[in-house]
């Protein structure tokens, strides 16, 4: 193998492969990155082998081949070159790759190409396409949402439907739960539910940063593997297997006070009414009335501390309690600059939604707080 | 035919009631010159007290005419009424351990000028003798005129273990008074009876020890020290209980006592502890049990409560564990070996514990997370690592009981309720709780006779945790039923709801933990008794790195 390519864009694409690579695996062969040469140039690819990444990079293949090299090595060394070119010779026999740079040459030590697990690869299934920035929003909107528990490993999932040249996300916790829908192009009469890791969507973005408008998504035959494609990046991730809880359930159909307010007002106002509901575990009181919205917070050894901001509000009166950290949360991916806020009893689950939309949901159960 | 027994084979009846081994005999002479007002007693152990026990004091002796009387069974010079019995102040009052021990072994005693030897129950001499305070009087041959006892003693090592248990009690329970035991000339046990009950403490558990102790204060009826968590051993071996400086046997006070380190120690784990119950002997009978080892309150639930109260408050003094190099005072510094941990000892030297001077400005700085979770803080006193897991649980555990107690709960309703699958041993346990369960922020219904469909959790509780929460907590209830099986409960839902070990944490919950941690109380241990933080003092520091040493 002999190639020649310019550091920093390798470099860049090495950061980017290497977040597949988890810093706590058993497998040592696992811990390098695939180098191969292709038509266009370079493919690196790395995996967990739950989520693996794949990236292009433009190069002039003199020779082809390829082999595997210490990504954490490779990554560091890559990046500190100067930018001018980088010419890359692997001796097949001894897997001692040869790095020539400016005033560098330097030897790595690799390992065979046959030794890195062949991952799928996404020539076969169903495919759809969806707007990359579209996507990357929903996913932020949604994986957050996600449980981390490994207790119940389909909460750790962001279910993706698809339906209808459709597609929504779904992630929830057992607490809340936040809902995107976007459209897609694909086959009219393709159908499929699938659990996508929430730890493989947060990649996503980053991965795909910078590439042209649209992604590609196959997901595989057997159902058990999802691809993102989108110009030269690539994110594979292995589906989880389970049945997903019927969440459109715990929507609220009804509410009795609708509640509007400035997105960034309430923002900040959570935020620091929060610092006062330390001793009851980030709890705020909110309190909807004619014209404003009450929030405030206690912790006796503390202080308390209470904002009122004026709000449109329509039905009747309401006070309600939430978990601060669940409404920051809502409250930092909606990019509107009102947010509407649905209320129907202080026990009922609460709705968040950008104004006269139906594209994005967020609904938190409230917290019950013993009155005093 | 039935006759009368004989004088003699009566009293060795009733001896065997009294004297059943060597340390019985040790306890009784060691109680009569207690009563005789002794400063010093010397008690001196030859054969494991086969050969001989000898006992000597400084006390008010007996006079050279009572002498002979001293050794006929039911006679005394402590009771003289039936209404005395009533509110017996001295530890003997039966007037049966000299004529019991008389009985079954060859006694010579001698005080106030006179000497008296009595060989099983006969008087063999009578006549004068030195003239010296108190009393001395040697036990020999014990039980030769009785095999059957002779064979049915244990080994001479657990034999001799009893008597120096007896001295100690004795010598922890009176700082004020002198013991000297000796065993085949061996010092055993040896107490300054200069009235510092640390000291004394110390002369029987070793300095160390005595360093951990917690004096209880401010208590009248209640007096002794008891450990800190931070010490403890795997027996009952180091609680001495006692009423009016009698040690006794209770085991609704010693369950008094280890409640009160509920949540302190871990299981297995008992601390060490000195309690003397000062009571008015009208209050208390201790004519129950020949060898007065059980007592009876007339107000069992007012002493069980002044105990608790006084250990509680002392052990709100209780500090942090601390990391010390190796013990010991080390010769030269360049010798000392790298150091090492050492949890359950405490510094060599006797820094006697500041009672009260638990600094609640105290204020940790965060300073990172370590390992995979350990945060390190500095605070006033030095270095402090901190087990984030077993922090979170105490804070949570604290806040949990407060709601427990209160009535007052928040609870996060879940938007899913979630099935969870239990025993049906659980679900009954689940049911007897339901209430108190509320408090604390658990809800369910019932999902068929396996499982429970959980509605609502504690709201610090995050996300997903419930299942394994929920077996753990309805276990504690069903393994604990009756006292103390909510708190049980709550430690398990509090371990089930703190962080984890190896959650990584970022700088504002840090912080955030390490101030609730400072003003939770009982903050040395998490609720199963595992330490929360290691104090490592800048003075340990100064001497590792050769400052200022």
């Amino acid at each position: 193998m002999k190639v020649t390519c310019r550091p920093s864009v390798l470099g860049q694409a090495l950061q980017i492969v290497s977040r597949a690579i988890s810093s706590r695996t058993t497998l040592p062969i696992l811990n390098n990155i695939l180098i191969e040469t292709t038509s266009e140039g370079l493919a690196l690819t790395a995996t967990n082998l739950e989520i693996g990444i794949r990236k292009l990079v433009p190069a002039e293949v003199s020779m082809e081949g390829a082999t595997t090299a210490p990504a954490r090595l490779l990554t560091d060394f890559v990046s500190t070159l100067p930018d001018q070119d980088l010419e890359m010779t692997l001796d097949g026999a001894t897997q001692s790759l040869n790095l020539r740079c400016a005033r560098f040459d330097t030897h790595i030590k690799c390992i065979e190409a046959e030794e890195f697990p062949p991952g799928p690869r996404p020539d076969e299934g169903d495919r759809l396409e969806v707007a990359l920035d579209e996507l990357v929003s929903a996913v932020e909107q949604t994986q957050m949402a996600a449980s981390t528990d490994e207790a119940r490993p389909v909460l750790t999932g962001v279910l993706v439907q698809i339906q209808g040249g459709a597609l929504t996300l779904a992630a929830t916790d057992g607490h809340r739960l936040a809902v995107r829908k976007l459209a897609a192009t694909g086959p009219a009469d393709l159908e499929a539910s699938l659990i996508v890791p929430a730890r493989a969507l947060a990649e996503l973005a980053r991965v795909l940063k910078g590439e042209p408008g649209k992604v590609e998504v196959i997901i595989s035959k057997a159902r058990n593997q999802v691809f993102f494609k989108a110009g030269t990046s690539e994110l594979t991730s292995r589906l989880i297997d389970g049945k997903y809880p019927n969440y459109a359930q715990v929507i609220p159909s009804k509410s009795s006070t609708k509640v509007r307010v400035s997105t960034s007002e309430l923002t900040q106002t959570v935020r620091a009414v929060s610092l006062f509901a330390r001793d009851s575990a980030n709890v705020i009181r909110v309190k909807a009335q004619a014209g404003a919205l009450v929030l405030s917070a206690t912790t006796n050894e503390v202080g308390d501390s209470k904002a009122e901001m004026a709000a449109d509000v329509d039905g009747s009166d309401i006070q309600i309690a939430f978990n601060a950290r669940y409404v920051l949360d809502a409250l930092g991916v909606i990019d509107e600059d009102e947010v509407e806020l649905l209320f129907d009893g202080p026990l009922s689950p609460g709705l968040l939604r950008p104004p006269g939309k139906e594209h994005y949901l967020y609904v938190i159960m409230p917290v019950r707080v013993a009155m005093s | 035919m039935i006759h009368l027994l004989t004088p003699e084979i009566a009293d060795a009846i009733a001896a065997g009631e009294v004297i059943e081994r060597p340390a019985s005999v040790v306890k009784e002479l060691v109680e009569n010159s207690l009563d005789a007002n002794a400063r010093r007693i010397t008690i001196d152990v030859r054969g494991a007290g086969k050969i001989s026990i000898r006992v000597s004091d400084d006390g008010d002796g007996i006079s050279a005419e009572d002498l002979q009387m001293a050794f006929v069974r039911h006679a005394t010079s402590k009771v003289t009424n039936l209404s005395d019995l009533d509110a017996i102040a001295t530890l003997g009052f039966r007037g049966e351990a000299l004529a019991s021990i008389a009985s079954v072994s060859d006694v010579e005693c001698s005080s106030a000028g006179a000497r008296i030897r009595v060989r099983a129950g006969n008087v063999v001499e009578h006549g004068a003798g030195p003239l010296l305070p108190g009393l001395t009087l040697e036990v020999k041959d014990l039980f030769a005129n009785v095999p059957a006892r002779l064979k049915f003693l244990k080994s001479d090592n657990t034999e001799v273990a009893a008597i120096k248990d007896v001295v100690s009690s004795f010598a922890l329970l009176h700082p004020h008074v002198r013991f000297q035991l000796t065993i085949d000339a061996r010092s055993a046990v040896s107490s300054a009876g200069d009235g510092d009950r640390r000291r004394a403490i110390g002369s029987v558990h070793g300095l160390p020890v005595a360093a951990e102790m917690l004096e209880m204060i401010g208590m009248p009826l209640v007096t002794g020290m008891v450990s800190q968590p931070r010490m403890s051993r795997g027996s009952r071996d180091g609680i001495v209980l006692a009423v009016n400086g009698r040690p006794i046997s209770s085991r609704p006070l010693l369950y008094a006592l280890e409640d009160c380190y509920q949540g302190m120690l871990e299981r297995g784990r008992h601390p060490i502890a000195v309690i003397d119950i000062g009571i008015d002997p009208e209050l208390v009978d201790v004519n129950v049990h020949p060898a007065k080892r059980e007592v009876r309150f007339r107000e069992e639930g007012a002493v069980f409560s002044a105990l608790q109260r006084a250990v509680r408050v002392a052990l709100g003094g209780s500090q942090p564990y601390q990391y010390h190099a190796t013990a010991g005072i080390p010769a030269t510094v360049a010798r000392d070996p790298m150091p090492q941990l050492t949890l359950h000892e405490a510094a060599a030297s006797v820094a006697v514990a500041e009672i009260g001077a638990r600094a609640a400005e105290n204020v940790l700085r965060p300073i990172g997370q370590v390992g995979p979770g350990y945060l390190v803080a500095e605070g006033p006193e030095g270095l402090v690592l901190i087990d984030q897991h077993a922090a979170h649980e105490r804070v949570l555990y604290n806040r949990l009981l407060e709601r427990l107690r209160t009535g007052r709960g928040i609870t996060q309703p879940l938007l899913m309720p979630q099935a969870v699958d239990v025993e049906p041993r659980l679900i009954a346990a689940a049911a007897d709780h339901r209430a108190d369960l509320a408090n604390l922020g658990l809800e369910y219904e019932e999902f068929g006779p396996r499982s429970l469909r959980i509605t609502a959790v504690p709201v610090e509780m995050p996300a997903g945790r419930a299942t394994a929460a929920v077996q753990e907590t309805l276990a504690a209830l069903a393994d604990n039923r009756g006292e103390g099986a909510m708190e049980k409960a709550a430690a398990a839902l509090a371990c089930h709801s703190a962080v984890r070990f190896g959650d990584t944490l970022d700088l504002a919950e840090q912080r955030r933990l390490l101030v609730d941690l400072e003003s939770a109380v009982d903050a040395v241990t998490c609720p199963h008794g595992r330490p929360t933080r290691l104090l490592v003092e800048w003075q340990e520091l100064r001497r590792h790195f050769r400052r200022n040493y």
